[in-house]
């Protein structure tokens, strides 16, 4: 059970009183919806110490009670963070990684707020944000490619997150599925005998698709949600943001529904000195919208369970007929 | 059992209802969409009530070309009275497919693939009405 509010003030003042080495003030204290594994809050505080004195808008992230399968926890989602601004990405800084601040055994942390839209819909159709989403590709290319400088070498100490085998893991997803579906029975086949061809281990963001960049009328803000960080190909993150369960309808402009591949390709070879091998960006893509597919039904079984209520989780499994359809159709056009 | 309005009447009167009359009248974004949601699958149900019979009947006689012995096994014939009797052939079929695509089964079968392809189209018709299933995507 997550803190009633009173207490959960308390807390925060204590821990961030005892970070600060001066008194704290919660000014405002609000839940913030949108995470399926975190619990996030909107703070407002005063400092009266320390390099950040003075007031501030936080957002606390801790851990939700559930988990994503090949998601990562708030303490590993601390430290990839923390790798990223070195790096020099454009993400909120995290501080003031505490431990039982919002639930028993639970991580959590601050975040400096970023102003600005995420939503996808209003990201790719806001006509204030026309300016911001002519730049984004070039911009997110740039990014991306600061995201994949980081690699298992160049880090001072271990980062975290695991070396994911994503076609284990997720012929795993499928079989324990309760409803036996062949399609992606076939995908998985093809996929075993179509493996990536580039052995390069980065960085990889795992979540890196329009609804997780935060936008202004002047560009891009913010990359958020480090959730599905992991060591692996960089490919997987140029597959993620061109899967078209991210182009809300707009499916010729594969790159996150507004752009096309080059304009993001041609930047990202450039920024990163790496060319991008569309076979394993293809391979990629493929066994995402299989692991997807299979992610939807998992979501579905945890209304099924009885564990949850949520309405947009029964729903999901039938969304998921949309990525099998896709990794089929993906495998009969071939690499592009 | 009385027959009008039937199923299909009524559950898009509650999805209109929903789409309508309740959600303008909510003024938190996010319920307001749970309602969206809510009126979808409605209308998802709506759709398959009916074409479930003919979607069906199809994708069982599909699987029984393509797993003849086991559709012999489990005694196809005699099991399709029922809906009942119809998902439980449906969910043995599928799962007998499945087992033998793991097992590395019907490589490179264009029976198979256009058996999954047909099916998955069928269900994106009911489930997902504006999903493009063309060759006009990137």
């Amino acid at each position: 059970m997550s803190k009633n509010p009173g207490d959960l003030k308390a807390a925060i003042e204590a821990h961030l009183a005892a970070e600060t080495g001066g008194s704290v003030t919660v000014r405002a204290l609000e839940p913030l919806g949108g995470g399926a594994c975190q619990d996030n809050y909107r703070v407002e505080v005063t400092l009266t110490a320390g390099d950040h004195r003075g007031d501030h808008v936080l957002v606390l992230r801790s851990d939700a009670v559930r988990s994503l399968p090949g998601s990562i926890n708030r303490k590993d989602e601390f430290a990839v963070i923390g790798a990223a601004v070195r790096a020099g990405v454009k993400t909120p800084t995290a501080r003031w990684l505490a431990r039982d601040l919002v639930r028993p055994g639970a991580y959590a942390y601050f975040l400096d707020w970023a102003n600005g839209v995420a939503i996808g819909r209003r990201v790719l159709r806001d006509a204030d944000l026309a300016e911001a989403r002519l730049a984004l590709p070039r911009t997110l290319a740039v990014e991306l490619a600061k995201i994949h400088t980081i690699t298992p070498s160049t880090e001072p100490a271990p980062l975290p997150p695991a070396v994911i085998d994503v076609l284990a893991f997720t012929r795993d997803m499928v079989e324990t599925m309760r409803e036996p579906r062949p399609a992606l029975f076939l995908a998985l086949r093809w996929l075993e005998q179509h493996p990536m061809e580039s052995p390069e281990v980065t960085l990889v963001h795992g979540d890196f698709r329009t609804g997780n960049f935060m936008v202004t009328p002047s560009g891009l803000e913010a990359i958020l949600d480090w959730e599905f960080a992991h060591w692996g190909s960089p490919s997987w993150d140029i597959a993620w943001i061109c899967m078209r369960s991210w182009r809300f309808g707009q499916n010729k402009l594969p790159v996150g529904g507004f752009a096309r591949r080059d304009e993001l390709y041609q930047v990202y070879e450039q920024a990163s000195g790496r060319a991008i091998s569309r076979k394993d960006v293809h391979y990629c893509e493929v066994l995402s919208n299989v692991r997807w597919a299979a992610g939807c039904a998992h979501q579905g079984e945890r209304y099924l369970s009885g564990q949850e209520s949520d309405i947009e989780l029964i729903a999901i499994p039938r969304r998921g007929v949309e990525m099998e359809f896709e990794a089929l159709r993906l495998i009969e056009r071939g690499a592009s | 059992m009385q027959q009008r309005p039937d199923k299909t009447d009524l559950l898009a009167a509650v999805a209109r209802f929903l789409e309508r009359e309740v959600k303008p009248a909510i003024k938190d974004p996010a319920l307001a969409f749970r309602v969206l949601i809510a009126a979808s699958l409605t209308g998802i149900v709506a759709g398959e009530l009916q074409t479930e019979d003919a979607a069906t009947a199809a994708e069982l006689s599909r699987l029984a070309a393509i797993l003849p012995d086991t559709a012999l096994a489990i005694g196809l014939e005699k099991k399709l009275a029922t809906r009942a009797d119809r998902q439980e052939a449906l969910l043995a079929l599928n799962r007998e497919l499945c087992a033998r695509l793991r097992r590395g089964a019907f490589a490179g079968d264009a029976q198979v693939w256009n058996h999954v392809s047909l099916t998955l189209r069928g269900e994106l018709f009911t489930a997902s009405p504006r999903f493009d299933t063309s060759n006009n995507i990137e």
